[in-house]
């Protein structure tokens, strides 16, 4: 200190010295506002720079299992080819290794709840992997020798009725393999439309997963528990972008009025002529532009390509492509036939008699049971309670109703229903308004409140219940349901961009009523009014179909049907080349009989005994409600599954590839990919501000003290000591 | 270092606007009062820097008053007569001798004065996701020290106090990640800003611990 003033003693003139003081503070300033900057920008770079990077293992937090949950984007290419209603969906994903040590990719891939999955193909470089169906434990056995062995190899596993598990072992640094699934489905047709529904992603499950294990007790060593659904859903990810490519071939077999999807933006382009073939002069039009005039009149034989118009989609909901006939060109009775071997398999359709015909005079009962639980939070909020304002204000008077409210708990709006009135509304529309999403989903408690409510002799009684079907323990809920139905029809509204859709349409189906699907709020009105159309009563009932020979028919017992739905059955009988299939279906309908004769026509797309065998799953799983014993089920399950190639939750398709990537020794990491967040859901913004800007107040003060004490040192003291 | 000075001092220099050369007296004054100014601006920006730490600590007196209340029944207890939002529980971290009384709403003006429940998440114990906002610099400063297996305590306004294990800490961009408020047990997230140290407000990234209920 001594030696500074003795250096700026003798030299500087006084004015020089004052100068220099005030230098020395604007210097100082400066300095205080580059360290501020330095600080901020070193802040920036740091959050920017430490999710991405999986690399730097000293600023990641690893959860107990050792894992953590990075984003690694996923590819997905999805190709549709459409026959009539039998759709085959090939689902391609790249998995990408962009780290450098040899890695294991888990995915949850969520599928239609009734994807009959045959095919699993694995592709690195150019050569391509067939995959094998196995029962459960070998497929994991043999896929777990070769990833001990280091040699790459996938698995595709059933876990819940419409989520499957994709595990990819030995993916080198910098390469990528694709994954290629291929399943079956057929399109629903509902109040005058065909749609095909093919889920992107999931909203996480509450309760424990229903999923095989709870029935045979087999629990998997091959994939971690942390790939199990409710594990997903606790606590906080970082969400990726996973984006998809989307291309669609539809030959409808009907002049078409409409086609497009209300999902995603679509191009449609129709080819004329003979299907499956060559491009031909098309007319290109965004959207659903068919109603326009552009296809007013195609032939029957017509061919509709569809496009994403952004080169890729996020996969934040689900997609679904849409077509609508031509009034009146869509036959009451359709049959689609492939013989494979000496069986015949058959899919019969049967539409009910339009509603318009008949009207009911009979007052209702109506339970509505909302969801307001924490998954619900945000827009899948809104649609709920708008669909149930829009429910209660098409109530009439002399209906009796009443509102269950669940979440960890069950709220009623009165003990028991009451009459319809101005005054009865009014109370109502204050519950729904007063209504928070939050907490879990106890759904088998209010099922259980809702169907338990004193019945009124006389009534149609009818239960809607609103949810996004985030649930696990789905077969307790089926069985609650079906043990305490009576003389309740259950009818399911599904909330949200990627409700649980399995969930929605077993529930009514137990329930022997329809699912009804609101992608948006928008379409609340629209919905809600094809809903109300079918609770007006059953279109078409005690239905009888006479086939010429003995069949297995699924479903086993033949449901009632409800306007604008059809009826739709699986039947396998001895092949009779010389015979063609003549079915004719009778019913009830508003009291009267019905009758409806049909011919069976080949499917332009084999895969007819491919869905036989996937509903023929299906009803042996389902059985399990009924008490059969389990140990039968799986048996019959992998009897069937295997026999047609199927995955299921028994068994589950595997592909090795021989040639080792990976010598046995090395490290194998493995890694999660997440599924995108459904749109909509809120809790993208729910992380709050959590900082005060206190340390950086402190921090500009004392820069400040420092500068005021340098400035009066520099100019008051020094000039007085020198004159 | 003579020479240096010299060569820095040319006779050019111009210097900033109001601080050309005056008459001695003025100059003095001048430098005063920019002294003057300069100590002013610093002592209220520390005042207000460690006003806020300290707002955060005393309205936790405050507040402990207004959970007595809420433990005999006053459920919707104000803390002040002018508050719109009231205590919901309280929490104890490890190491901690005095519980952080916690209030509904993670609003900016309800976080100065203690952690907040976050609107749409679970009350506590009930199944479903609890979380717990605060900031990093005062009342979650603690956080940093939570190492996964601590146990932390919640006091219900009916006075049970529910146990909870840490079971993972995360770094979160809260710009690409959302918080998950489904789960089948109780879990209590903690949310605050990350890193603890970093002196200016704003960044997007949390500091996320999540415990899940033990019996």
């Amino acid at each position: 200190m001594r030696k500074r003033k003795f250096e700026w003693r003798n030299p500087l003139p006084a004015s020089a010295c004052e100068e220099l003081g005030v230098w020395t503070s604007v210097l100082l300033a400066l300095a205080a506002g580059l360290l501020l900057y330095a600080t901020l920008t070193a802040q920036a770079a740091r959050a920017a720079e430490f999710p991405s990077d999986v690399g730097a293992p000293t600023l990641l937090f690893q959860d107990a299992n050792g894992s953590y949950s990075t984003a690694a984007p996923l590819e997905t290419d999805l190709r549709l080819s459409v026959a009539g209603v039998v759709a085959r969906v090939r689902v391609a994903q790249r998995f990408r290794n962009t780290g450098t040590t040899y890695l294991e990719a888990v995915y949850v891939l969520p599928l239609p709840d009734d994807a009959a999955v045959d095919r699993l193909t694995m592709k690195i470089g150019e050569r391509v992997i067939e995959g094998e169906i196995h029962e459960r434990e070998q497929a994991e056995r043999i896929y777990g020798e070769a990833r001990a062995a280091g040699q790459r190899a996938s698995l595709v596993r059933q876990t819940s009725a419409n989520l499957f598990t994709t595990a990819v072992a030995n993916i080198a640094p910098g390469e990528h393999i694709d994954i290629t699934i291929e399943y079956l489905q057929t399109a629903r047709y509902d109040a005058g439309e065909f749609s095909l529904r093919m889920p992107m992603t999931f909203t996480p499950r509450y309760g424990a997963p229903d999923t095989p294990e709870g029935l045979s007790a087999v629990t998997s060593a091959v994939l971690p528990d942390s790939t199990t659904i409710s594990e997903m859903a606790a606590g906080a990810r970082s969400t990726p972008r996973n984006d998809a490519l989307v291309h669609a071939v539809l030959a409808p077999g009907m002049p078409l009025e409409w086609i497009g999807s209300r999902t995603h933006e679509l191009t449609s382009v129709r080819q004329q002529g003979p299907a499956w073939s060559a491009a031909r002069p098309a007319t290109k039009v965004v959207n659903g532009a068919v109603a326009n005039g552009v296809f007013e009149h195609p032939p029957p034989a017509d061919l509709y390509v569809l496009d994403t118009v952004a080169p890729r989609v996020p996969m934040d909901r689900d997609l679904v492509i849409s077509w609508r006939p031509q009034v009146g060109v869509a036959p009451a009775v359709a049959a689609l036939t492939e013989t494979v071997g000496d069986t015949t398999y058959a899919l019969l359709m049967i539409l009910p008699p339009d509603a318009a015909h008949f009207s009911t005079a009979q007052p209702r009962e109506q339970i509505f049971v909302i969801d307001s639980s924490g998954s619900m939070a945000g827009e899948s909020m809104l649609q709920a309670k708008a669909a149930l304002k829009d429910a209660l204000g098409r109530l009439r008077g002399g209906d009796l109703f009443n509102i269950v409210d669940f979440d960890s708990t069950t709220n009623t709006l009165y003990p028991a229903p009451r009459a319809f009135t101005p005054t009865t509304h009014a109370q109502a529309l204050a519950f729904v308004d007063g209504l928070v999403a939050d907490g879990g989903t106890e759904i088998g408690q209010a099922i259980a409140v809702a169907l338990a409510q004193p019945a009124t002799a006389g009534y149609l009684r009818q239960a809607i219940f609103m949810t996004d079907g985030a649930v696990g323990a789905e077969t307790s809920v089926f069985d609650e349901i079906k043990r305490n139905l009576r003389d309740t029809r259950l009818f399911t509204i599904g909330i949200g961009s990627a409700p649980n859709s399995y969930f929605m349409r077993k529930a009514a189906q137990f329930g022997r009523g329809t699912y009804t699907h609101i992608g948006d709020t928008a379409s609340v009105n629209e919905k809600m009014t094809a809903l109300f159309a079918k609770l007006e009563r059953v279109a078409l009932s005690d239905v009888v179909v006479d086939w010429p020979e003995a069949v297995e028919l699924y479903p086993n017992e033949i449901p009632d049907v409800y306007a604008g739905e059809p009826l739709v059955l699986a039947a396998s009988f001895p092949a009779a080349p010389d015979k063609p299939l003549i079915a004719t279906a009778y019913g009830l309908a508003a009291g009267a009989q019905w009758k409806q004769t049909v011919g069976g026509s080949p499917s332009e797309l084999p895969g007819i005994s491919t869905l036989w065998a996937r509903r023929k799953i299906e009803h042996l799983i389902d059985s399990r409600v009924a008490g059969v014993d389990e140990a039968l089920i799986r048996k019959l399950v992998i009897k069937t599954a295997l026999e047609y190639h199927l995955v299921s939750p028994y068994t589950s398709l595997v592909a090795v590839d021989k040639t080792p990537a990976l010598s046995a020794s090395a490290a194998l990491q493995r890694r999660n990919i997440d599924n995108t967040m459904p749109a909509g859901a809120q809790w993208q913004a729910a992380f709050p501000k959590t900082a005060t800007p206190g340390p950086l107040l402190r921090w500009l003060g004392a820069l400040f003290l420092i500068a005021a004490g340098s400035l009066f040192v520099v100019t008051t003291h020094l000039p007085r000591r020198h004159p | 270092m003579r020479r240096a000075w010299n060569g820095a001092m040319p006779v050019t220099l111009t210097l900033p606007v109001g601080l050309e050369r005056r008459p001695r007296v003025r100059q003095r004054r001048l430098r005063r009062l920019t002294v003057g100014a300069l100590i002013a601006l610093a002592v209220a920006l520390l005042a207000a820097g460690f006003w806020l730490p300290a707002k955060a600590e005393l309205a936790q007196h405050l507040l402990n008053r207004a959970w007595q209340r809420t433990t005999v029944g006053d459920t919707m207890a104000k803390p002040w007569p002018w508050a719109d939002t009231h205590p919901v529980a309280r929490l104890m971290l490890p190491d901690s001798d005095e519980p952080l009384t916690v209030l509904a709403g993670a609003s900016g003006r309800n976080l100065a004065f203690a952690p907040a429940l976050l609107d749409g998440s679970a009350p506590p114990g009930v199944h479903g996701v609890t979380v717990i906002a605060g900031h990093r610099d005062t009342h979650f400063r603690r956080l940093a020290t939570l190492a996964v297996g601590d146990k932390l305590t919640l006091e219900r306004p009916d006075g049970s106090v529910l146990t909870y294990e840490v079971a993972n800490l995360d770094v979160i961009d809260s710009e690409r990640a959302e918080l998950r408020l489904d789960a089948d047990e109780s879990i209590v997230v903690l949310v605050t800003c990350y890193p603890f140290e970093a002196v200016t407000p704003g960044g997007s990234m949390r500091y996320v611990v999540t415990a899940r209920q033990r019996f």
